[in-house]
């Protein structure tokens, strides 16, 4: 426990010690949000989330899913170059002893703070424009995928690198949740399935846009996080180590 | 003359020595191209190019692909060769020629890009109407990103935070370049990605380019590279110990 | 300080490695594969301090990754029966992390409790002479004393062999003496010592100085 609870601090220290990271965690949901909140027209549009069938002003049907967008993609890239800035360092400190394991799990945490933050910079700023039907979940779901996110991101840091891991991780929440699982889409592929986007973002949505949020699909969510976790943790270890 | 040259080719050589940009290059630009076509396929509301949801999506995916690779190669490549091009600039070399040849690497990158989108479009059973113009349309559009990459580069020079920054500006692009909703602001008219799409679906559709979008993206490009130039001038001035 | 009884004695043997090959490949089909180690073989005893040189490119760094095992090698054997520290060529450390905090962590990794990492950084700081800069983040170190922080770091937890990578880079005169003699005093307990230099002018400080070329290490008679 006190190892994990070292390498949390000395990870947490360094993010804590990049003030324009910090800055952007928050300003950058929120200018997202913010922004399209504003410039989003009136007219309504039907929209097509599981166990909704209405017809909505646009901004309350995308803005929700738009917060869940930036919350992911802000954690999916610092989740990649927290992993690829430090595998060397990592490396030495795993071959002075450290457990891989207790690293990966001390990271995973602070990626986990990352998605909190982030995810409520992003639905602070929604309030403006819309109110959730159940904001704690939605916050709930939102952290979720964040944070699924966030471990994919370290998973692609430690196998691509930087350059062709940011051009990933720029397309892969876009094409998830503003393509694929946007609440304008109705049959998304079946590929599309193994997404975190059709489980946590179909909670957070149905928690947005609904009375009755989806516990199903956040319970799916939460075991597609630790399918993550693992996988991720296999991959950034073998890089860790290599 | 023979400085750019040189120039070029080495900082072409450092970039292109990298595996998995070169796989960035040829495999990821026809993936994006076929994930936006099958997500755009589920969008009942949107009418373009015949009818055809997937059309569309693939002729946005090819423009952004190119596009967001593109600023990514400008964002690091400025920001990783920060100090060798400063030691370079200290050493004698013009920042004009080292200046030169970060555009000269860009518009063969874009050209790459651009090239490898469009032969996914056609692959992918898309008919072209002019193949030589939508080339043009879609490398000046990554020629455009890539400056907007050395200008985010130049003035935060972290890999990071510069790319929180470009991706945000990208996703922001794509969702307000792409026409899929109707928004009248004044904001849509200044993405850089809004003149080169119209006029990309123009080359496609009808093998036009209409000189208004023609022209936006003539200015876009200048405007774009002085900016870009005096970032990256500013950015070289700093010092070589820097 | 070490437990003096619980050392080797001179005839033990902390490291062997024998007949280790390493080549590098590339991806890419038009790159060449570098052929570095082709059957190098060094066997380490207690207390000895051993040099190893090179040119430029000559497999020095691989050899050494190959040998505290951060490197699988291609082919051939590498035996070390106690602990050993391995203190790179190049810095891996933990840029936004204070000296202090550096050593708390590779101290927690090499499974010391708090007092015994205090006292290590300590008396580390100040036989190196960078105690000032404790509470000073590595990025904003120079170039010498991020070299100081990290030979710190891999020989903090007292190891019974220490292989070092150019490990004396950037030092200030004073620092580099007392950098032998710190190494003096590990061996004179017992820990041998390997340090790869280009810097091995002081030929009197070895006990032995190999030459890796080729491929290969051969122990240099001039030494």
């Amino acid at each position: 426990m006190s190892r994990t609870r070292t390498a949390f601090t000395a990870t947490v220290t360094q993010f804590a010690r990049t003030p324009v990271l910090l800055a952007l965690l928050v300003a950058l949901p929120a200018y997202f949000v913010g922004l399209l909140g504003y410039v989003l027209p009136d007219p309504t549009v039907a929209v097509h989330v599981p166990g909704v069938d209405a017809r909505l002003p646009l901004g309350d049907a995308l803005l929700p899913m738009l917060a869940v967008l930036a919350a992911t993609m802000v954690t999916g890239i610092a989740g990649l170059f927290v992993t690829a800035d430090t595998l060397s360092a990592d490396g030495w400190l795993v071959f002075s002893g450290f457990p891989g394991r207790t690293l990966f799990v001390a990271r995973a945490a602070s990626l986990g703070a990352v998605a909190a933050v982030s995810s409520s910079a992003g639905t602070a700023v929604l309030f403006a424009h819309t109110r959730p039907d159940n904001a704690a979940f939605f916050l709930a779901a939102t952290v979720l995928a964040a944070a699924t996110y966030g471990l994919l991101g370290a998973a692609v840091g430690a196998l691509l690198g930087r350059l062709a891991g940011v051009y990933v991780m720029l397309f892969a929440p876009a094409i998830d949740f503003f393509l694929v699982h946007s609440p304008l889409a109705t049959d998304p592929p079946a590929w599309a399935t193994i997404l975190p986007g059709a489980h946590a973002g179909v909670a957070a949505l149905s928690a947005a846009l609904t009375a009755t949020p989806d516990w199903t699909e956040l319970g799916v969510a939460v075991v597609q996080l630790g399918v993550v976790t693992v996988v991720a943790a296999v991959i950034v270890g073998r890089a860790v180590e290599e | 003359m023979r400085r750019l040259r040189v120039g070029a080719s080495a900082t072409a050589k450092t970039t292109l020595r990298e595996p998995t940009t070169l796989a960035l290059l040829v495999v990821l630009p026809p993936m994006v191209v076929a994930m936006y076509g099958a997500a755009m396929a589920s969008f009942p509301d949107v009418g373009f190019l015949s009818g055809s949801g997937a059309a569309y999506g693939r002729l946005s995916g090819a423009l952004f692909a190119t596009a967001f690779l593109s600023g990514l190669v400008g964002l690091f490549g400025t920001v990783s060769a920060a100090r060798a091009d400063r030691y370079l600039a200290f050493s004698g070399y013009p920042a004009a020629a080292l200046f030169g040849t970060r555009v000269a690497v860009s518009c063969l990158v874009a050209g790459v890009a651009a090239l490898t989108s469009l032969a996914a479009l056609v692959a992918y059973g898309m008919h072209v109407a002019s193949l030589p113009r939508a080339f043009v349309v879609l490398a000046l559009a990554g020629v455009l990103y890539a400056l907007v990459g050395v200008v985010v580069g130049a003035l935060v020079p972290r890999e990071l935070e510069g790319s929180l920054l470009l991706v945000f500006l990208a996703d922001m692009d794509s969702f307000l370049s792409g026409d899929v909703l109707d928004i009248d602001a004044a904001v849509v008219d200044v993405m850089p990605l809004h003149a080169p799409h119209a006029a990309f679906t123009a080359a496609v559709q009808n093998g036009t380019l209409p000189t208004d979008d023609v022209f936006t993206v003539v200015a876009s490009l200048v405007v774009a590279g002085v900016a870009a130039g005096v970032a990256y001038a500013a950015a070289t001035n700093r010092g070589w110990s820097a | 300080m070490p437990n003096l009884s619980e050392r080797s004695s001179a005839d033990d043997v902390v490291l062997r490695a024998t007949d280790i090959e390493k080549t590098y490949s590339s991806m890419l089909p038009w790159e060449r594969d570098v052929e570095v180690l082709r059957g190098a073989s060094l066997e380490l005893n207690a207390g000895d301090i051993v040099g190893i040189v090179g040119e430029n490119g000559s497999g020095k760094s691989t050899l050494m990754q190959c040998l505290v095992g951060a490197l699988d090698p291609d082919a051939g054997e590498v035996s070390v029966p106690g602990g050993v520290g391995w203190c790179p060529q190049d810095d891996r450390l933990y840029d936004r992390l204070t000296v202090d905090e550096t050593f708390r962590l590779f101290g927690e990794a090499h499974g010391m409790g708090s007092e015994e990492i205090e006292d290590a950084a300590d008396r580390l700081t100040d036989r190196l002479d960078f105690e000032r800069f404790r509470d000073r983040r590595v990025d904003r170190l120079s170039g010498g004393n991020r070299r100081k922080l990290t030979l710190s770091v891999s020989l903090m937890h007292d190891p019974d062999a220490l292989l070092l990578d150019e490990p004396y880079t950037g030092f200030d005169w004073e620092t580099y003496l007392a950098f032998w003699d710190l190494a003096d005093e590990l061996a004179d307990e017992g820990v041998a010592i390997a340090v790869i230099s280009h810097l091995v002018s002081e030929r009197e400080r070895f006990d032995r100085i190999y030459e890796l070329a080729d491929g290969r290490l051969t122990e240099d008679h001039d030494a």
